[in-house]
């Protein structure tokens, strides 16, 4: 029988004392994401899940689906608390951030990195085959867009003024807000004749035959270098109280940047998964999608004057309001 | 249920010729006491519901500023603003919402108007017909309470689907909407009649036509205006709804894109131009129709 003796008893003691301690110590922190689900723009978080990234950063991720086309209810869960990031559409969180400003607040999120450069696509219908955009601008098309607030039209806007110096009220088409649901049904029957939306519709009216891809701005046809679509935000209050968890959770995004990265068709199954879409739609969107994570400062000046500098012009967006430090803090990044 | 027809210009009866003078200036007296009672109501109640408004508005600008709600709660003085500008088009902020704020309006009182009107010309008939035969009730009174529990919201898919984004779609849900409403007062208010009335008519020779006409109608007024002023209120609810989803113009998209911009102001000015918008209809529309049947024929539900 073994005996404890009373050196042993006092030198348990102070371990004892101090377990729970180190047991807190190793307890993973928790961090609330707000993602769109089922959709694509999000896939990176189910790539960091399934490859145990969040975990090997010590991190446990409380995950808040949003229906796709919820983004305004993401980042107004993300302003008043109930989120500490958020992945979804771009321009809302700047949007939000400018009415703070304008009212003589601070901005209270921040975009920390950003997805899916260049994922807007332009599809027209089957009956419509123009060679150059040049020969449609002033047909009256009926062109369906997500929202009149859409990236994807604030994404034409600055096409439009960069590339051919050109004001949207300038061209004749007629700008129709519907589901990106709605979209390929109102294709097929004819009520559009196009759509301005980001994968999987594109590949979906494609792969049933409703109408063809007439540009891409992920391969260049929207201008080069075309800024990210989506947008990965934070509570600056977070950020400041926070900033080893938002570190990490950069980090084991980044792991799952690189995990993709290193095989996308290997994941192909995943994106398929979480998006809710068969894995052929998958397949031949992923030519047009990039769902890494990462922003630089150089991108980030270019969305803001391709995209956030026609919806100054617009109104969308207060004049006062400056892309750093009101809108992008890209320093969490591990780039 | 009274009905009851008396011309303006018909003569005295004996009784009111009989009366001496005295009698004359005693109803004179108790006629002006009750007018000054009725206007002393009548402001009794502006003052009651002035207070009323003035209170839930001192309290929603004393919250919104004490708490700093600007961008969720925006203080009426702001929203009062935001009306006044939007009305007069002298915008404090850039327009977002295409069209300016009368043709939204225009064209959201217009889908109302065609789907109540639609609602009103098939729900009133066969409210009728199916409320005065019960051979009738039995075959079409089941299709309808199975239809009814489908919440009008629930029709927009569908709506979508049949006649694809735009007016016909949401006149199509205006309609349903509005449909049920007014075919079940107009049912009840036919099956309830007082079959003494009936056969008071039938004795005085009273064909069909003219009993529908002259007796089943003005009876069942009252129903019928109680379900133009449910069915019209549903409207706005639908209108709203409707031009949020399948759109681009109407009340309804504005709101929907001041969500989308953020701008609490609008989207409050949005809903209050709603409300007023709708009340004015109502009055309009139902208190002028109330005035030339109910009032004129002074047929009231007992």
């Amino acid at each position: 029988m073994t005996r404890i003796s009373r050196r042993t008893v006092l030198m348990s003691a102070p371990a004892l004392v101090f377990a729970p301690h180190v047991a807190t110590a190793a307890e993973a922190d928790a961090v609330r994401f707000g993602v769109l689900y089922p959709n694509l723009v999000s896939v990176i978080h189910a790539i960091a899940k399934k490859t145990g990234a969040y975990e090997r950063h010590n991190l446990k991720v409380v995950e808040t689906r949003l229906k796709s086309g919820q983004t305004v209810e993401g980042v107004e869960q993300l302003w008043r608390g109930n989120l500490d990031f958020y992945m979804g559409g771009a321009p809302e969180v700047p949007r939000l951030n400018s009415r703070l400003v304008e009212s003589g607040r601070p901005p209270a999120l921040a975009v920390v990195s950003g997805a899916n450069p260049g994922h807007t696509s332009l599809v027209l219908g089957n009956k419509c085959q123009p060679k150059v955009i040049d020969e449609i601008l002033k047909v009256r098309l009926k062109i369906a867009v997500s929202s009149l607030s859409s990236v994807h039209l604030a994404f034409f806007r600055g096409y439009l003024r960069t590339e051919k110096r050109l004001e949207l009220n300038a061209i004749s088409w007629q700008f129709l807000g519907m589901e990106g649901a709605n979209m390929l049904p109102a294709l097929l029957t004819g009520q559009i004749d196009g759509f301005l939306h980001s994968e999987p519709t594109p590949t979906l009216a494609i792969v049933n035959k409703a109408g063809h891809l007439f540009m891409q701005a992920g391969r260049g046809d929207m201008g080069p270098n075309p800024p990210p679509a989506t947008f990965l935000s934070s509570r600056r209050d977070f950020l400041k109280q926070k900033p080893e968890v938002a570190k990490r959770f950069m980090r084991a995004i980044f792991d799952a940047n690189e995990a993709y990265a290193k095989a996308p068709h290997e994941m192909t199954a995943l994106v398929a998964e979480w998006s809710g879409l068969d894995e052929k739609i998958v397949a031949a969107a992923q030519e047009r999608m990039n769902p890494t994570t990462s922003l630089t400062q150089a991108q980030a000046q270019k969305w803001w004057d391709f995209i956030g500098s026609t919806m100054i012009e617009r109104g969308e967006l207060s004049p006062k309001i400056k892309p750093f430090p009101d809108v992008f803090d890209l320093s969490l990044q591990p780039l | 249920m009274d009905a009851r027809t008396q011309s303006p210009d018909a003569p005295p009866s004996p009784e009111v010729a009989e009366r001496s003078i005295e009698d004359v200036g005693t109803e004179e007296k108790l006629t002006a006491f009750g007018r000054a009672r009725r206007q002393r109501e009548r402001l009794r109640k502006i003052f009651r519901g002035t207070v009323g408004v003035a209170v839930v508005l001192i309290v929603w600008q004393v919250m919104a500023t004490a708490y700093d709600l600007e961008l969720i709660l925006p203080p009426p003085l702001s929203v009062a603003r935001n009306i006044f500008n939007t009305l007069t088009l002298n915008y404090e902020q850039r327009w977002l919402y295409g069209p300016n704020i009368y043709e939204h309006l225009l064209s959201s009182f217009a889908r109302a108007i065609t789907g109540f009107s639609m609602a009103a010309m098939i729900a009133i008939p066969l409210g009728l017909f199916v409320g005065r035969f019960r051979t009738v009730r039995e075959y079409v009174d089941p299709v309808i309470r199975s239809l009814y529990p489908i919440p009008g919201i629930a029709w927009i898919p569908l709506a979508i689907l049949w006649f694809g984004l735009g007016n016909t779609a949401v006149i199509f849900v205006v309609f349903i909407a509005e449909f049920f409403p007014l075919y079940f007062n107009t049912e009840a208010g036919a099956r309830n009649i007082n079959p003494i009335l009936v056969d008071a008519a039938r004795c005085f020779g009273a064909k069909r036509l003219t009993l529908v006409r002259r007796v089943i109608l003005p009876a069942s007024i009252p129903y019928i205006i109680t379900g133009m002023r449910i069915a019209l209120g549903g409207a706005w609810r639908m209108i709203v709804a409707g031009e949020m989803l399948a759109s681009q113009s109407g009340i309804g998209s504005v709101l929907m894109e001041s969500r989308f911009q953020f701008r609490a102001t609008d989207l409050m000015m949005a809903m209050i131009l709603i409300s007023v918008v709708g009340f004015i209809t109502e009055r309009l529309i139902v208190g002028t129709l109330e005035k030339k049947t109910t009032e004129k024929w002074e047929v009231r539900v007992l």
